[in-house]
């Protein structure tokens, strides 16, 4: 069993709405990157994985077992960070750390110590006097505390300043280290991911458009800027293309470019044009 | 069961402020007020076998109010939703989606704490039964039992149908969750039909025919009616109505809304 | 060990990681048996995912010019220096080409081209 997270054609209905034949896998060891649009299905995608929602058809599996099937070891294998807080403002994270305590066999009040001194956050305090980012990191700790295998992310570092984010990601790498727990980053915030991701995938209206690694994101594909006149007429070669009165930039394949725009200047691309351009392209 | 346990502790600890103390010392008060009752009706039955003499004890519409109150405290806070100072300060689901529970277990966990909410009545319906069965079975202490484990089997299909309701997040089904307070609104105006009846006395003393009058025509005949299930029959009656709640409160189809989220 | 990443190129990462390692045992700088730091650790330096670094090394493996010892890391080979010397000056030359191309289309005639070379020359 090498994969972490194994989801095979994944559907589910709703009125508006349809995520539609979700394919992934997530190796163990690695990280992944789970971007798209607002309203594209990443938190309905990450819901599904969860069992909160009930989904259509598909089957979904954490270290090989079902998630509907053995929904109790799948959930104790994972350490899940939501985008909104899921705290009771009036409560204390000491209490919250005492109520999930009771369901996690494998919690370590050590592990749980040394994320909250570290951070230096309050045991006694409030919630509702938390600051985003101190919430942020309470959620991380919690998360940490029981030895989750897989680390679900949903934007996870929306509420962080920028010290806290690096060293957010100095964290993950480390937590993926030994190469037997991966994480699983939904985000739209994809400059963290260039640092981290090995691998990306990229949905969008419900549906899995592209899921490549890191490399061959920089092997395959290429991008291009110039003058509109280069272009040529030739902008249906391009997957995605901006383009203005004098200047152009646009995603396309490295093959395609070496066949129509071999002069041209580009650079490689990164996790923000192949979003953006590829959703462009789509529309 | 160990995690439905568990979720019990859960709500405890996190519920902030004073509403799990309340709920707690109403159901130690309701409990007395059980055992209050208990004996005034033991005591109510050997008068009648020494002296011929009924009383009617009206500590039985204490005992429903409390029922319904108890319940009525828990309904929001079952929800999951927390409350402090009149505004919402979290859900517990939102909190518990990642443990590892299932979402039965969260279900029976609130079926659980509303049956505690049952329980003083629950233990007065078994006590009249018995005295009905093995001490002294008689038509008053048969009607009361049986008018008892009616209301109380009434009740346990509503909670059962409230929790259904709250959990169902599609707005058509929330009007369920408000059963309960419909019930204690139709209680009410059954006891404002029934004249002559003070709503709290301990005692009162009237002969067999007067009892009879002071109902209304139709209703005498239903608490007479009630006879036949105090006794055996109100057990099974008892039994048929705990199952039914709780699968009709959702057990058996628990359908997953659109998330757990409640956004408040 | 010296690396230097140039974002805005159109290489990809991985390629100009390895690259670098050539440059540096081309240089000397990396010497046969010399270990190298680990793929996680060249990762979090670079700032770039484990995977970009695992390519570099597979890349430069599959080339010859590193291996791995399982367990105790990844090492410098002996390597062909003057194959990697060749191709360095073969990619110069190309570019080399391609300037001149530009300059002759700029109307820079050939005694004009000559002219600049022997000037280089005497300058030195």
């Amino acid at each position: 069993m090498d994969n972490i997270l194994e989801i095979t054609n994944l559907n589910k209905d709703f009125t508006d709405f349809k995520l539609d034949n979700i394919n992934l896998t997530l190796e163990k060891g690695s990280i992944m990157g789970f971007i798209g649009e607002n309203g594209a299905g990443k938190t309905t995608t990450i819901r599904l994985i969860l069992n909160a929602l009930e989904k259509s058809s598909g089957q979904i599996k954490v270290m090989g077992r079902d998630n509907v099937v053995e929904e109790l070891y799948v959930k104790s294998q994972i350490g899940y960070v939501p985008d909104e807080d899921y705290f009771i403002s009036n409560s204390t994270l000491l209490m919250h750390s005492k109520t999930l305590r009771l369901f996690y066999d494998n919690w370590s009040e050590d592990i749980f110590k040394s994320y909250i001194s570290r951070w230096k956050i309050p045991l006694n305090k409030k919630i509702s006097e938390f600051s985003k980012g101190m919430k942020t990191k309470a959620m991380f700790a919690l998360a940490f505390a029981h030895n989750p295998k897989v680390l679900i992310l949903d934007e996870p570092t929306a509420g962080l300043d920028p010290m806290a984010r690096i060293e957010l990601l100095d964290i993950l790498r480390e937590f993926v280290s030994d190469g037997e727990k991966s994480v699983f980053f939904s985000t739209h915030i994809t400059s963290d991911l260039d640092k981290i991701a090995d691998y990306i995938t990229l949905i969008h209206e419900g549906r899995i458009i592209e899921s490549i690694s890191a490399d061959k994101l920089e092997e395959k594909y290429i991008f291009l800027s110039g003058s509109v006149e280069d272009l040529k007429g030739l902008d249906n070669k391009f997957i995605g293309l901006r383009k203005g009165e004098i200047v152009f930039e646009g995603l396309i394949l490295r093959e395609t470019a070496n066949e129509f725009f071999k002069a041209m200047k580009g650079i490689k691309p990164n996790i923000e044009n192949l979003l953006t351009y590829s959703i462009w392209g789509v529309k | 069961m160990k995690r439905v346990i568990k979720i019990i502790k859960a709500y405890w600890f996190m519920n902030t402020g004073g509403l799990k103390w309340l709920f707690v010392i109403s159901i130690i008060f309701a409990g007395i007020i059980s055992l209050f009752n208990c004996a005034l009706i033991t005591w109510a039955v050997f008068k009648y076998s020494n002296s011929g003499e009924i009383t009617w004890v009206g500590g039985f519409y204490i005992q429903v109010m409390f029922l319904i109150n108890l319940a009525y405290i828990l309904s929001f806070n079952l929800q999951g939703v927390i409350m402090w100072k009149g505004r919402s300060t979290g859900n517990l689901n939102n909190f518990l989606i990642q443990a590892p529970i299932l979402k039965e277990d969260i279900y029976t966990a609130k079926f659980s704490i509303l049956q505690i909410s049952g329980l003083p009545v629950f233990i007065t319906i078994v006590y009249l039964v018995g005295l009905n069965i093995f001490v002294r079975p008689g038509e008053l202490v048969a009607s009361y039992t049986g008018l008892l484990t009616l209301i109380y089997c009434i009740w346990n299909i509503a909670v059962g149908i409230s929790i259904r309701g709250t959990s169902l997040l599609s707005k058509r089904y929330k009007v369920f969750g408000y059963i309960v307070i419909a019930l204690l609104i139709m209680l009410i105006i059954v006891h404002s039909n029934i004249s002559g009846v003070p709503l709290i006395s301990l005692e009162f003393n009237l002969t067999t025919e007067a009892i009879w009058g002071v109902f209304p025509r139709d209703q005498a005949s239903l608490i007479m009616a009630c006879r036949y299930i105090s006794g055996f029959f109100g057990i099974i009656l008892l039994i048929i109505a705990f199952v039914t709640s709780y699968f009709l409160g959702g057990r058996l189809s628990l359908k997953r809304s659109s998330g757990l989220k409640i956004n408040q | 060990m010296n690396i230097r990443i140039d974002y805005t190129s159109d290489l990809p990462m991985y390629e100009q990681i390895e690259t670098c390692i050539k440059e540096n045992i081309l240089s000397g700088e990396l010497k046969f048996n010399d270990i190298l730091p680990s793929v996680r650790q060249l990762a979090k330096e670079l700032n770039v995912s484990t995977i970009t670094t695992k390519r570099a090394y597979i890349d430069l493996e599959h080339d010859g010019f590193i291996y791995t010892v399982s367990g105790r890391g990844t090492f410098v080979k002996t390597v062909d220096v003057s194959k990697l010397l060749s191709d360095r000056k073969n990619k110069l030359i190309e570019e080399y080409k391609d300037k001149t191309l530009k300059l002759m289309d700029a109307g820079v005639n050939k005694e004009a081209i000559f002219n600049i070379i022997q000037n280089l020359e005497g300058g030195n």
